[in-house]
């Protein structure tokens, strides 16, 4: 089984001595019922890896087996379940979205009620052509202040 | 290489048994197998520093091989295609390997896998020898001096260019001559 191609070996640098030194280091093994045995080591371990492949990825389809044998109870419990666990979720979101309309009327109510700000508008020059002549100073260039 | 060779009865047959394989044939592979354990076994032998790690890279290397069977082109060389992934799979052994227990490397050099009444002086000079190459070069030297290989085959099981193959060889050569320069003397 060793086909040999090249030069055998034996190039110009090669010492004959020691290639013959390193095909008998690793002469493979000859008996014969050594490869038969490699061979069904070779052959179980593809079986067991495509047994472990289908386990830990089992076909789609393989839920609908599961699920015609289950008990009926069993599956009016899970549907009640998740029944029960979206009407929580559906109370608690309205609950949330009442009370963050009762504080954005809150706020609105008190702002409404207050004086507006002097905000970035009144620093405009837009804003500051419709200031009084007499206006202070500091109106006019409040970054100076 | 050449695509306007004849082609061989042994290749028509493992064509076939190729596209069996691929069609889920168990012992269509299992034939494939047989043809090619040999050789997969010196690729891998000729890699990592044990007949046991040989042995688990062949094996992972067909299961590999198994596994991606269905992306394998037939018109391809099987052998070459099976011997590249083997090749991995021994290289992968060789660094774990390295990174687990690189202290017990001359103990598990210089115990060959098998007839006992081999093992001498010679042997485990040798496995020194060895020890003290490179893991690329170790390859090269074996992948060519032992199970003939050409530069630019070892270079494409080995991932590396050929010119680079051809220089470990020589300096491997060279590094061995070295080591055990005294042989003719003494034998």
């Amino acid at each position: 089984m060793n086909v040999t191609r090249n030069e055998n070996g034996h190039g110009p640098d090669a010492d004959p001595r020691v290639t013959d030194l390193l095909r008998s280091h690793y002469a493979a093994p000859q008996d014969e019922t050594y490869w038969n045995e490699l061979e069904a080591r070779v052959m179980l371990s593809v079986t067991r890896g495509i047994v472990r492949i289908n386990v830990l990825r089992p076909a789609w389809w393989s839920g609908f087996g599961e699920f015609r044998h289950a008990d009926i109870r069993t599956a009016g419990l899970i549907a009640a379940t998740i029944a029960l666990l979206v009407a929580g979720a559906t109370f608690v979101r309205e609950a949330e979205l009442d009370a963050n309309a009762r504080a954005m009327a809150q706020r609105a109510a008190v702002e409404s009620a207050l004086p507006l700000p002097l905000d970035d508008a009144t620093l405009t020059s837009r804003m500051r052509s419709r200031l009084p002549e007499d206006a202070p100073e500091r109106y006019l260039h409040p970054l100076d202040y | 290489m050449g695509t306007d060779r004849p082609v061989s009865a042994e290749a028509l047959e493992e064509r076939e048994l190729v596209l069996s394989a691929q069609a889920g044939d168990h012992t269509a592979f299992a034939g494939l197998v047989q043809r090619h354990q040999r050789r997969a076994y010196a690729v891998a032998r000729s890699i990592v520093l044990s007949h046991d790690d040989a042995e688990d890279a062949v094996q992972e290397g067909f299961l590999h091989a198994f596994r991606a069977l269905e992306r394998f082109r037939p018109e391809q060389a099987f052998g070459a295609w099976l011997h590249r992934i083997v090749a991995n799979a021994a290289l992968d052994i060789a660094r774990r390997r390295k990174v687990r227990d690189a202290d017990e490397l001359p103990e598990t050099l210089s115990s060959p896998h098998r007839d006992p009444a081999e093992a001498g002086e010679l042997r485990a000079r040798l496995a020194r020898a060895l020890n003290t190459l490179g893991e690329r070069q170790r390859a090269v030297i074996v992948l060519h001096d032992v199970e003939g290989y050409k530069h630019a085959e070892i270079g494409s099981l080995l991932g590396i260019p050929e010119g680079t193959a051809r220089s470990d060889l020589h300096h491997a050569r060279a590094h061995l001559r070295r080591q055990l320069s005294n042989l003719r003397s003494e034998k």
